[in-house]
């Protein structure tokens, strides 16, 4: 039997007046699920193969918590997703400008300040809004639409504010051809703890992040402290600063407020580049009108999904995921180890003396709980106590500032001019003083109150744990004295941090103690009210001309330094509330690993200890190999 | 692989919460025990990271072997998901799943999903409303895979439209070309018009193209003992260039005169009966032949069993061609069946005394066709017998059959034309009896 | 030019042919349009069988799904495979009791009687002439390629087309899928 001369004939469809190539079939249903765009990082044979071997390691031992942490350490490093989360303060623009990203109106513009909800968006064919609470029980599936945020309310969430996750999924290409995901975050700048660990955790596992802040009032010295923790120590090196509501700001002061932006940058950045490695573009989401024509090419949300796009498939994503994985995978071995260790010593004793010990150690415990309970409670108060200062500073600042001011007045020729021309300026000039004074001092204060925080918490773990001896805890220069503990030791350190301290986060704040004034306030775009008076008093008798003004003065000064000094209270609060925060999430570890150890000590027999001794080797084996990678 | 959440379309609600890119809905044997063995399912549906309440080992079939487990996904006690693996695989074929649609504390739905070639790819998933939690469906829909590509390409919508607990309104939507919007749909509904109870009317409507508008509309008179349906024609004058059914003629044995006559129609009339609304015209053919051969009478019931016993033929499918003389075989009767015969086949048969069983394609005979009724394919699909030629008018000669398709049916008429026609469709197929 | 591969007389031939009548069919089923088909190399011919049933009503004729296909190769028709699609997996949801079209369709509503059984024949003389074409290399432009779509869409009942789909994915891209 003869060949088919042509055996792709009906492979090939027949179009109305041309000549088709042969058409690819699509492939099994199978093959075509999997023909999704792969975003993935490849961690690598032998790194890979590292967390394998942790993963069982730790699990042979019995800790089969932290064996799961490290696999989902490699299972989260390896999601074929890009994650993307909006990070700013209440009021910067943050929900509207995803809207305008994904070109939906899906999220709530507007404050919302009871709900602690965190959003996520990504592509599904099913446009629905799933909403979660924090234990992860589905409470409710919507539409995807903006009148689907009606009704959450703490019906729905068993009384209590909404707390939890929303996920919306809608079918915006963009969003699924680059497998990005977009998480908009609760406003930064709440003392509510739980709030503040719900942004945490999510930064924490995201990809990138945009910063979304105001033109009117940029890089707060909570949004430096933000970058610092949460973005750069952990392994979101794709950072982009979004200036919001440049509108706000008068057309010719525009360009000035990117460049005073760039410049804050680039000198945080000089100070640290270890830190600050990764240079932060500065873009303007939406088009408008500026002196400076270079800056049209930042402009533009187009530009903005460009840049995301790029992320996706950026080589250093790689390397810094590898970094990111060994790392946290170093950590739980360190946990590990610790555990051990102190399952070590209880086995030595005898059955006697280690129901004494287990004893002790779950007292111990309890104690433990009960003053960092009271720690936190004292840092609240510390924070308010801030604030307060903070408060008195400024009202005294405004009487100062009025006094002098006024004086000018008075002695000037031409009180109009004056009005005109030098009060603008000279308002600035003194705000901006005026700002630098006051966080100086809330700067000062803070650093106070973290290092005693810092120290506090440390000297309760050494206590609370039974072995002193060949911990990494100690290994570490506490700052007791008021010295800084050593920049180099910091990688070092930040290891170390999970395993009972918090050190790291708080010397990030010591740090920046070092590097100068951060505005607090800004003094960007604030309406100096020189409209406030009217012209008709500049048409009586000089004399008269300056009792008005001086009148004018007193009214409106302070008010401006109100203004300028509204937030300021919220972010002083972020601040404190980062730290309680943080130093929670370590404290819940390191309980976890206690409790178990005592589980494992309740169970164990005496004499199994020398297995113990293998074990902790090899997991010191397994850490140097991550230190390696990191390396 | 479970949709539970979805809507029967095309992609699965990524039930992700932590975005970690991997579904959070997973199944992963744990070994509880530390022996070594996996041995249980243990799912965490609502991804929280703990695994969700379940009890495992269920035995629905009750033949000692666990086919499934049941879980309790959002902790509130009431076990809300089941998992069905009914052919021990390993693999569930199906979920069901409670859920309570509009919020209002109520289980109102319950949701299944199939699997049921394992192929990771939902073949069906239904959904059940009980809105007034009466305990009868008001509203099902299914989502079906029909051909397995894994997607949803029909829609099956039905609804109880009078709430009498019967799904009595079918929709049946074809989604061909995949893009969510219906090509082809399909509705029937049974109405109940003279208010005893029982529906006793069939409506059916076709929208072959989906363009929204029904093209086709058929009204079935439903029996209400038998469920039987038949059409309800409308007011007979159905048009056609053949004879149609009420216009045949009937031959008198009487007043023909028999030299015009081949064949022995007015005896054979005399075993002729109607065979209602069955596929039994094989049978019956066979039926007259051997009543008039033999001399016997036969219970057609008798008749059917036995055919049926035997394969030869089946009361939904009817009798295939090459089983149409099983029956004669078994009753003795000297048969050939043969194709591609023509008029004279049968003349001679006849003309020697034997008896003629063909296979035609009756709707040219009852209906005729026309340019807006004919049959596309041309094909057989009734048995008459034979009983005579009447040449009685040398240019009309008629061929008389034994038709028990219809009530009229006992000595018809056919035009030669007609007949041979209707005979071509079966290929001229001849049964030639002795 | 020599017709070679006569499909129509295929088709008639297979209607008595022992291979077909054997396969016990139920009576009243007929040939719909077929489906041309490489397998194995080797170029067939798949023949769906449906039932029409008339209800005496003008465009009113009842379409059953496809019940069977048999499939033969060309030229030789020997038999390839008889498959009853009740048993197929794909159609398990299918109530093959019930109607699932009328006829006339649309499309051909404007056609009288001769005039669609003129065009089928056509249609079955391209099916030839696409045989003739892959088996010898006779000539077949893309203008009959395209006539044969043409005749395909217009003809088949739009109800059949996602059975056609189906049992020969290639077959309905190229033939009849819009």
């Amino acid at each position: 039997m003869e060949k088919l001369k042509d055996p792709d004939f009906f492979k090939r469809k027949t179009y109305e007046g041309q000549a088709e190539a042969v058409r690819p079939r699509a492939g099994t249903p199978q093959e075509r699920k999997a023909k999704q765009p792969e975003v993935r990082v490849d961690l690598g044979e032998p790194l890979s193969e590292l967390i394998s071997r942790t993963s069982a390691e730790l699990a042979g031992e019995g800790q089969k918590r932290l064996a799961a942490a490290v696999e989902a350490v490699r299972r989260e490093a390896g999601k074929n997703s890009f994650t993307v989360a909006v990070v700013g303060e209440f009021n910067s623009g943050k929900s509207t400008l995803v809207n305008r990203l994904i070109e939906r109106d899906i999220l709530p513009t507007g404050l919302l300040p009871t709900t602690a909800l965190m959003t996520r968006i990504r592509y599904s064919g099913n446009e629905t809004m799933t909403i979660f609470d924090t234990a992860g029980t589905r409470k409710g599936i919507r539409p995807a639409e903006r009148s689907s945020w009606e009704g959450l309310t703490a019906e729905n969430f068993g009384g209590k504010d909404p707390v939890g996750t929303v996920l919306v999924g809608i079918r915006s290409p963009w969003l699924g051809k680059s497998r990005l995901e977009i998480v908009d975050t609760p406003g930064v700048g709440d003392l509510e703890e739980r709030r503040a660990k719900v942004v945490s955790d999510a930064i924490f596992a995201s990809d990138a992040a945009i910063i979304t802040t105001r033109a009117t009032q940029p890089l707060g010295l909570s949004e430096k402290l933000f970058i610092e923790q949460r973005l750069l120590s952990h392994r979101t090196p794709f950072l982009m600063l979004a200036v919001t509501m440049l509108d706000d700001v008068p057309t010719e002061e525009r360009a000035g407020v990117i460049d005073y932006i760039r410049k804050k940058l680039e000198l945080w950045r000089q100070e640290d580049p270890e830190k600050w490695r990764a240079q932060i573009p500065v873009v303007i989401p939406y088009e408008t009108e500026t002196t400076d024509e270079s800056l049209k090419s930042v402009m533009g949300l187009e530009n903005i999904r460009r840049v995301l796009s790029s992320w996706v498939t950026d080589p250093e994503r790689v390397r810094l995921t590898r970094e990111w994985v060994a790392s946290r995978a170093a950590e739980y071995v360190d946990l590990g180890i610790l555990a051990l260790r102190e399952k070590q010593a209880l086995l030595a004793a005898d059955e006697e003396k280690r129901q004494e010990l287990i004893a002790q150690k779950e007292e111990k415990l309890e104690d433990a709980a009960r003053q960092w309970e009271s720690m936190r409670l004292e840092m609240m108060k510390r924070c308010g106590d801030c604030c307060e200062m903070f408060r008195k500073r400024a009202g005294e600042y405004a009487s100062t500032v009025t006094e002098r001011l006024q004086y000018e007045v008075s002695h000037s020729g031409n009180p109009r001019k004056w009005w005109l021309e030098d009060y603008p300026y000279r308002l600035k000039v003194e705000l901006a003083s005026m700002a630098s004074g006051l966080e100086n001092a809330a700067t000062k204060r803070i650093t106070e109150d973290a290092r005693w925080f810092n120290t506090s918490m440390e000297q309760s773990f050494k206590t609370h744990v039974l072995v002193n001896q060949d911990t990494i805890v100690d290994k570490i220069a506490t700052p007791d004295t008021g010295e800084m503990p050593e920049l180099e030791d910091l990688d070092r350190q930040r290891v170390a941090a999970r395993v009972g301290t918090t050190v790291l986060t708080i010397a990030g704040y010591a740090i920046c103690a070092s590097m100068g004034a951060l505005p607090i306030l800004a003094t960007m775009g604030i309406g100096t009210g020189a409209s406030v008076v009217s012209e008709k008093i500049f048409k009586s008798k000089v004399e008269k001309q300056r009792e008005a003004l001086k009148e004018a003065l007193a009214r409106n000064v302070p008010l401006t330094i109100e203004e300028a000094v509204a937030d300021s209270e919220q972010r002083l609060q972020s601040v404190y509330g980062d730290m309680i925060g943080a130093a929670r999430t370590q404290e819940d570890a390191w309980m976890q690993t206690q409790r178990e150890i005592i589980r494992g000590a309740d169970n164990g027999k005496p004499g199994a200890d020398s297995g113990i001794k293998q074990q902790i080797e090899r997991l010191m084996e397994l850490k140097s190999s991550y230190e390696a990678v990191i390396s | 692989m479970f949709n539970l959440f979805g809507y029967g379309t095309t992609q699965p609600l990524n039930y992700d919460i932590d975005g970690d890119g991997i579904l959070d809905s997973y199944a992963e044997g744990i070994d509880t025990d530390g022996d070594g063995i996996v041995d249980t399912l243990a799912l965490d549906l609502n991804g929280d990271g703990a695994f969700d309440q379940f009890v495992t080992d269920l035995d629905y079939d009750g033949d000692g072997i666990a086919d499934g487990c049941m879980v309790d996904t959002d902790g509130d006690g009431v076990y809300d998901a089941f998992f069905f693996d009914l052919d021990h695989d390993g693999v569930a074929e199906a979920a069901q799943y409670q859920y309570d649609s509009d919020n209002n504390g109520v289980v109102d739905m319950v949701i299944t999903e199939k699997d049921t070639d394992g192929d990771g790819l939902t073949d069906e998933v239904a959904k059940r409303y009980d809105y007034d939690q009466d305990g009868n469906d008001d509203y099902v829909e299914r989502f079906i895979d029909t051909d397995g590509d894994g997607r949803m390409d029909t829609l099956l919508q039905m609804y109880d439209d009078d709430s009498d607990g019967n799904l009595d309104m079918v929709r049946m939507n074809l989604d061909i070309d995949g893009d969510g919007v219906a090509d082809s749909v399909y509705e029937e509904q049974y109405v109940d018009t003279d208010g005893d109870g029982m529906a006793d009317t069939l409506i059916r409507q076709i929208d072959s193209d989906g363009d929204g508008t029904y093209e086709a509309l058929e009204i079935y008179d439903v029996d209400e003992d038998t469920g039987a349906l038949t059409l309800m024609t409308l007011d007979g004058d159905l048009g056609g260039n053949g004879v149609t059914v009420d216009e045949l003629g009937h031959f008198d044995p009487d007043s023909a005169d028999p030299d015009d006559v081949i064949g022995d129609p007015g005896r054979a009339m005399e075993q002729w009966e109607c065979q209602g609304n069955t596929g039994r015209c094989a049978l019956y053919a066979q039926k007259f032949v051997i009543e008039e051969l033999t001399g016997r009478e036969i219970d057609i019931e008798e008749l059917a069993d036995l055919a049926e016993e035997n394969g030869w033929f089946t009361e939904e499918g009817g009798t295939p061609t090459l089983n149409m003389n099983k029956v004669l075989d078994y009753y003795g009767v000297d048969n050939d069946m043969t194709f591609n015969n023509d008029m004279d086949d049968i003349v001679r048969c006849l003309g020697s005394g034997g008896k003629v069983i063909v296979s035609i394609d009756a709707d040219e005979i009852w209906y005729g066709e026309t340019d807006d009724m004919f049959d596309p394919t041309d094909n057989a699909n009734h048995a008459v017998e034979v009983i005579g030629i009447d040449n009685s008018d040398p240019d009309h000669p008629m061929v008389i059959l034994n038709d028990s398709g219809h009530e009229g049916g006992c000595g018809e008429m056919v035009p030669l034309d007609t007949f041979v026609d209707a005979w071509e469709d079966s290929g001229f197929q001849l049964i030639a009896c002795m | 030019m020599e017709k070679k591969t006569d499909i129509k007389k295929i088709l008639k031939t297979m209607k008595t042919s022992p291979f077909v009548l054997g396969c016990g069919m139920e009576p009243g089923v007929g040939q719909g349009l077929p489906v041309l088909t490489v397998r194995g190399g080797r170029l067939c011919l798949m023949v769906p069988y449906l039932k029409y049933k008339k209800t005496g009503k003008p465009d009113a004729t009842l379409v059953y799904p496809i019940m069977y296909t048999v499939t033969v190769t060309l030229p030789e028709s020997a038999p390839v495979s008889f498959e009853d699609l009740r048993f197929e997996s794909a159609f398990r949801l299918v109530d093959f009791t019930k109607p699932i079209g009328t006829f006339r369709h649309d499309a051909i509503k404007k056609y009288t009687k001769d005039e669609y059984f003129a065009m089928k024949d056509e249609l079955l003389e391209l099916y030839g002439r696409t045989a003739d074409m892959l088996l010898y290399g006779d000539e077949y432009s893309e203008r009959d390629d395209r006539r044969m779509r043409e005749l395909l869409r217009l003809l088949t009942e739009p109800s059949l087309k996602p059975i056609y789909a189906v049992l020969d994915r290639d077959f309905f891209e190229k033939y009849m899928e819009a």
